[in-house]
């Protein structure tokens, strides 16, 4: 630090005054005057001093003296005026602001620009804009909405959830105050979970979107419902996260509490399936689903369809691993899913199985193997005895379809042809027990090929069939569920990269149609994970209001 | 070019009479009066006669009842003798401090202190009429340094104070004016026409030199009054039973050293740049024969050593300090080998030394003194080092603060101050925080002004320091400014300050300021003549307020700091923080 | 920088750093419990701030025993720093997409970091001003810079009648004049660059060769002048920039806190407990 310059040299006598808020507006010239402005920054500046009349013993008149002093350069030269005026009068100046108070000035300018603006903007017409957090998601400010919201609040748009938004900022404060918990209970910040049930659950969301206030009949309202629905995020809501879930069912302690058997009915705990599908039912644990787990990779309990032992009951025979087998085959090729299983209408699950739609090709339903046209009505089996009762007829008309046209000749026909049954197959009671209750052609022929066996068979082939004294046999429906796990959703069009059998590999071995070929929790689970890399939140599946609409 | 040069010319003895007219009808009726008439004026060398000395350094005063000669606690460079009449000396306890002009500082109450924030006057030097009028018990009369004061009520004071009476003939104040201590007891003029001769300390100090009589009776009244407490003091002779102490008074010599009025002689030497440590006068000089330990009594010492051609300044030595000790002991220990001083001792300002005889030293001190008292003997290698400091005198610290910076701080006599403001300028940010706390701690006004001599990154700002060798309160003829009973600090009582302007012209660091207080309408405060009334202003370390200076807390950036730099200790720790 | 302040600022930020793992782990275990966290961080924060700005209540009551402004201004920079995590933990680790919340993040991040900033330049400018040294008062620059003028102004006039040439006065009119009579090169002061004064100085150079030897001695007299103004110009700007950054900081604070309250109100009035009804 060698090459210092020195200090300048000025006048050290007085003290330098920066707490003060004005300087003399002749500082920049270099010259402050001795008196400076007040406190008030007005210039106080008259003379360089008050001459005091001398007035010596004798003396009538007196002398007038300068009292300047000794410090500030002692009797001017000048001296005084004959009337007592000082000779060295003193400009006045416009005092100036220090830099500290005009720091100070333009803090309380900065303060009211801030307040001006904040008025101007929550009194404009870009007032909503403004104070929104982020826009409101589409569904909660379209026409509709605003509709509903005059319809039950009394005002449109954000009124609709706020109560207090078009009053204006003296209401804000007010809302704010009695708001729960209020805008000075701290005492309750600790505590403040998502959990409770708030006024505009209550009163505002609910209201309209009735029957969303349940997770389980017997656990009403648990959460807010902003504890998964965040608004205010963009025009769409994002799908609830899992953090809300994991709270409970990742706690043991938690769900244990809630273990005990529900008053509920266990039909209420269903979940709800669009009208007419035909669900797999499970009865749901008397304890309820309990099992606490970490994340669906980690510890989600193995689908209820898939638990060990379950069986489908459905009393239909059908092994897929015959169809999907070599033995089997259509138009010369092997069959495949597809042929059978086709997605519906939203590609989310597959289209109910139909006989007309994909038995009756392969399973045509013929009795009388010279005559392959004559084939079985399907569905009912008062419609079969009347065929089997009417064979001539049958005949008769087969002949005239295949172009017969002399009686003689269409009678000639039938006879010959209910002989020739009657010679091979029995004729009358004996077919018609064939035809209902005889589960294998074989036992009738038994050189016949498989195609032509699937072409023979009667109902028993595939169905249930029991004797009935009364109707002689009854078929027992079979149950084909639309929907198998109502718990979860699932939608096969996203998953359409994946084959088949990658998700139902049993389905090639499945002999029995009791299988239950469903994907298992680990096999979902092996995209469906951190490591799999295919999101696994719970709401990918599940839905938390799971319930029965009342 | 627009500087000024100044040329100093050489100072003559009688260049600055203390009385410019000394009549010589007085003079030869002071000869005539004891103990002038006793004196030989033979004794006295031809360039000095007696009378000479008399007529320049003395002058006659004349003192009404009840009127205030010396205060207590003041400091003043003068002796007394009383001519004709008779004083009275306050015994202790003394007068109280109301009686002699001086104001204690209270602590603000609470309430008083918050009361601040809207409290302060929002004019600059605004007081009440009330703080400007004198205080009860003493009342200045007259104006400029002239001015005299006057106890109130004297025979009251008779009744409830214990005195003693000094009769014509006797001296008083000598050892205070010699020794630069301050005066034990307050003197006041008991009739209406005292007579008393002033001698100022030039005076004395020649009397002194050349007056038997005089010198014996001024050692005896020091040593019967003031050197055992002195010795007693020091820790080395703690231990000696009393005939022990007593011996090593008796051989105890003393000296005075330099300018009593160094102020103003540095003044103008710092100015013109020819303060050197070259130029101060030597007490012990490296290379002589230990001869005796002189110890610091008041006043302070620049402790040097040759380095190339200059010489290096190691440490100063405050009251109190030895020099010479750890040689002596050397000696003492190592017979065979004695060894010359290492270092040598020079004046800063004015000195007052006590010197103890190696002799007695080593018959006396030395063999009944506790080991851990003693410093050690010099070892080969310290003895070898020649560039550096032999003594690590206290770890070293001269040489941990740097020759230019150790230089700036002795040839400024920044280390009289116990309170001095120094600022690191490598990290003040110049936002004027301190200024404006302590304007908030003194009615709108600060009490120092941020700037002052610099050297590198520390500056020491002109603020009052707090000196333990306080020249401005040499001559206050009120006795406004005062060491404050609780910590000994300097204070100024604006009520009886009379604007005199003596301490500021005193002071050589600057630190005091005369202002010119205004009334409520912001006008300045007049006289009967219209001329502004002045009043001396300086730090008062905000005695009155909680929490200590107010300038030192308000700083953000650790730059200000108040420091006892008699202890170079604190200061190095600071340097190097 | 050593021993002491080293030693504070090490501890400083080991303890910063610890206060603020503290708080995220702290955020990070009640997360998972639902807590709704953002009232108490809220709060949290605006306790934070108005600490952050009661140093400048403790600047105005320098009287009281409040503890040295030194420990404010460390625990106002640190707490200031911890305010960081506060406010993105209040935020969300997000930006805000409201047009009021952006107003309120950047005023916060405006006042964070001209602090951080003005903190950085009160280190950094003391140093430049001692070692170019010229140590002045802010408040006595106007009337040095006058006094600067009156004198090198009568130099140049003087040098008219001795020499008997206008040389140094015309000079004196054509590039200094000016100069004088205000600040000058501010912001070359403030990044430290030398061209105006190298260039001031190279019109002084080559002024003196055409002058005599007496005009000389002058010249050298009204460049030692000129230095000087130099040196009082950066004085000046450096000073001035030690001050100027707090006409940010300050004002905006006040702004922020205004807008705190807004937002509280909005907050609560706005709330999903908000069932009052005008």
């Amino acid at each position: 630090m060698k090459d210092q310059l020195p200090p300048p040299d000025f006048d050290r006598s007085r003290y330098e005054r920066p707490n003060q808020d004005w300087i003399c507006g002749h500082t920049c010239e270099g010259r402050p005057c001795r008196l400076g402005p007040s406190p008030g920054g007005v210039c106080r500046a008259n003379a360089e001093c008050t001459p005091w009349l001398e007035t010596k013993p004798g003396e009538t008149k007196g002398l007038w003296k300068c009292t300047r002093p000794r410090e500030h350069g002692g009797p001017c030269a000048e001296g005084p005026g004959p009337t007592g005026t000082c000779g060295c009068p003193i400009i006045p100046c416009a005092p100036e602001r220090t830099l500290r108070n005009l720091r100070g000035r333009i803090t309380w300018a900065v303060i009211a620009l801030t307040v001006a603006l904040l008025l101007l903007a929550i009194a404009g017409p870009w007032k909503w804009r403004f104070i929104a957090p982020a826009r409101v998601s589409d569904p909660h400010r379209n026409a509709g909405f605003n509709q509903l919201a005059q319809e039950r609040f009394g005002q449109p748009g954000c009124a609709g959830c706020h109560p207090a938004a078009e009053a204006g900022i003296g209401q804000w404060l007010l809302a704010a105050y009695h708001s729960d918990p209020g805008l000075l209970q701290f005492s309750r910040l600790a505590q403040a979970t998502t959990r409770q049930e708030t006024r505009m659950d209550r009163e505002n969301c609910v209201a309209c979107h009735r029957g969303f206030e349940r997770h389980q009949p017997d656990v009403v309202h648990a959460h807010s419902c902003s504890a998964c629905h965040r608004e205010h995020q963009g025009v769409r809501m994002a799908p609830p996260s899992d953090v809300g879930c994991a709270h409970c069912h990742q706690d043991a302690a938690q769900l244990a509490s809630f273990a005990s058997p529900s008053k509920s009915p266990s039909a209420d705990f269903d979940p709800p399936v669009s009208a007419g599908a035909v669900v797999f039912r499970t009865e749901r644990p008397s304890q309820g689903r309990t099992t606490a787990f970490r994340s669906f990779a980690d510890g989600h309990p193995e689908f209820a369809a898939r638990s060990v032992g379950r069986k489908d009951p459905d009393s239909l025979r059908f092994p897929h691993a015959l169809h999907l087998g070599t033995t089997v085959l259509l138009g010369g090729r092997k069959l495949e899913c597809a042929d059978c299983h086709q997605p519906d209408s939203t590609g989310s699950y597959m289209n109910r199985i139909s006989f007309a739609g994909n038995c009756r090709s392969c399973h045509a339903l013929q009795f009388d193997p010279f005559n392959p046209e004559l084939t079985l009505p399907h569905g009912s089996v008062r419609a079969v005895v009347g065929i089997v009762e009417s064979l001539p007829l049958q005949y008769v008309d087969l002949a005239r379809r295949k172009g017969l046209r002399q009686t003689d000749e269409i009678n000639e026909f039938g006879r010959q042809n209910v002989a020739k049954i009657r010679q091979t197959l029995g004729g009358g009671e004996q077919l018609l027990r064939l035809v209902l209750f005889t589960p294998d052609p074989r036992q009738v022929d038994p050189k016949l090929s498989s195609e032509r066996r699937a072409q023979l068979a009667g109902c028993a082939y595939c169905h249930e069939v029991k004797a009935d004294p009364k109707d002689i046999a009854v078929v027992t429906p079979p149950v084909i569920p639309d929907r198998w796990m109502v718990g979860g959703r699932f939608n096969h069009g996203k998953h359409v990269q994946q084959g088949c059998l990658e998700c139902h590999p049993s389905i090639t071995a499945s002999t029995a149609a009791s299988d239950i070929n469903l994907p298992t929790q680990a096999s979902c689970a092996r995209c469906h994970s951190p490591q799999g890399g295919a999101p696994a939140g719970c709401a990918i599946c599940h839905s938390y209001h799971l319930f029965s609409r009342p | 070019m627009d500087t000024l040069h100044f040329k100093i010319e050489r100072p003559d003895r009688w260049d600055n009479p203390f009385e410019p007219e000394f009549p010589d009808a007085d003079l030869d009726r002071l000869l005539g009066t004891a103990p002038f008439c006793d004196m030989q004026t033979e004794a006295f060398p031809k360039s000095q006669p007696l009378r000479q000395i008399l007529r320049n350094d003395t002058r006659l005063r004349r003192f009404k009842k009840g009127e205030i000669i010396v205060r207590a606690g003041d400091y003043g460079s003068s002796a007394f003798m009383i001519v004709s009449g008779h004083a009275r000396a306050a015994l202790p306890p003394g007068l109280p401090d109301r009686m002699l002009g001086r104001r204690q500082p209270q602590k603000l109450g609470i309430f008083r202190a918050i009361a601040q924030l809207w409290g302060n006057s929002r004019l600059t030097e605004y007081r009440r009429p009330d703080e400007l009028t004198s205080d009860h018990g003493a009342a200045p009369v007259g104006r400029g340094p002239e001015a005299g004061v006057f106890l109130q009520d004297v025979p009251r004071l008779l009744d409830q104070h214990k005195t003693a009476v000094i009769v014509a003939g006797e001296f008083f104040g000598e050892i205070a004016a010699l020794s630069r201590m301050p005066r034990t007891a307050t003197v006041f003029a008991d009739g209406d026409d005292t007579e008393l001769l002033e001698i100022r300390w030039q005076g004395l100090r020649d009397l002194l030199r050349f007056d038997k009589a005089i010198k014996t009776h001024i050692e005896q009244t020091y040593r019967k009054n003031a050197l055992e407490n002195a010795l007693r003091a020091i820790p080395l002779f703690q231990h000696l039973s009393e005939s022990d102490l007593q011996k090593v008074m008796a051989e105890t010599q003393f000296g005075t050293f330099g300018d009593y009025e160094w102020s103003g002689e540095y003044k103008r030497l710092a100015k013109a740049g020819q303060a050197a440590p070259e130029k101060e006068p030597v007490v012990a000089a490296e290379n002589d024969y230990p001869d005796g330990v002189v110890i610091i009594r008041s006043g302070f010492a620049r402790l040097t050593k040759q380095f190339g051609s200059g010489q290096r300044t190691l440490n100063y030595l405050g009251a109190g300090r030895f020099f010479g000790l750890r040689e002596i002991v050397h000696n003492w220990k190592n017979p065979a080998s004695p060894i010359a001083f290492q270092t040598s001792l020079r004046v800063i300002g004015y000195t007052h030394t006590l010197f103890i005889p190696t002799s007695v030293m080593e018959r006396v001190v030395l063999p009944t003194a506790p080991q851990n008292l003693l410093p050690k003997p010099f070892t080969a290698a310290e003895l070898n080092l020649d560039d550096t400091d032999p003594l690590h005198e206290q770890g070293g610290l001269g040489n941990r603060v740097g020759p230019e910076l150790m230089e700036f701080l002795t040839a400024n006599r920044f280390f009289n101050g116990t309170a001095t403001m120094v600022i690191d300028l490598a990290r003040c940010t110049r936002c004027d925080d301190c200024v404006r706390a302590c304007a908030a701690t003194h009615d709108n006004n600060p009490r120092f002004l941020r700037h002052g001599p610099s050297s590198g990154r520390v500056q020491v700002a002109q603020a009052c320091m707090h000196c333990t060798d306080p020249v401005c309160m040499i001559g206050c003829p009120t006795g406004a400014i005062h060491r404050e009973a609780a910590q000994g600090n300097v204070v100024i009582n604006q009520s009886t300050c009379i604007g005199c302007t003596t301490c500021a012209n005193q002071c050589p660091y600057e630190a005091i300021r005369m202002v010119e207080p205004r009334d409520r309408d912001g006008g300045f405060v007049t006289d009967q003549e219209l001329k502004p009334i002045l009043k001396a202003t300086k730090c008062d370390l905000c005695l009155e307020q909680y929490g200590g200076p107010a300038c030192e807390r308000a700083c953000p950036h650790d730059a200000l700091k108040r420091m006892n730099l008699t202890d170079l200790g604190s200061f190095v720790k600071w340097l190097e923080r | 920088m050593k021993g002491y302040f080293l030693t504070r600022r090490v501890v400083a930020i080991v303890l910063l750093f610890a206060v603020a793992a503290g708080a995220i782990a702290t955020w990070q275990h009640y997360v998972p419990l639902l807590r709704n966290l953002s009232y108490l961080t809220g709060w949290l924060l605006l306790a934070v701030i108005l600490f952050l700005t009661a140093y400048n209540g403790r600047k105005k009551l320098p009287f009281l025993p409040l503890g040295s402004s030194r420990a404010w201004l460390q625990l106002h920079a640190y707490v200031g720093w911890l305010s960081v995590v506060v406010f993105f933990a209040h935020v969300g680790w997000r930006w805000p997409d409201g047009w009021f919340e952006s107003c309120l993040t950047w005023m916060y991040l405006v006042v964070i970091v001209s602090g951080v900033l003005g903190l950085l330049w009160s280190r950094y400018v003391p140093r430049r001003l001692t070692s170019r040294g010229g140590e002045v008062l802010y408040e006595r620059i106007p009337v040095i810079r006058r006094s600067l003028q009156d004198r090198a102004e009568d130099l140049a006039l003087r040098s008219v009648a001795a020499a008997r040439s206008s040389a140094i006065a015309d000079f004196y009119i054509a590039h200094l004049s000016d100069f004088f009579r205000g600040p000058h090169h501010y912001w070359s002061h403030i990044v430290e660059v030398r061209t105006p004064w190298n260039r001031l100085q190279s019109k002084l150079d080559d002024l003196s060769r055409f002058l005599n030897e007496e005009q000389r001695l002058v010249l050298g007299q009204v460049t030692d002048l000129v230095r000087q103004k130099d040196g009082l110009d950066y004085q000046y700007a450096l000073q001035s920039s030690l001050k100027l950054w707090l006409f940010v900081h300050v004002p905006l604070t006040y702004s922020l806190l205004i807008l705190t309250g807004l937002h509280v109100v909005l907050v609560y009035g706005f709330s999903l407990g908000a069932g009052f009804r005008p």
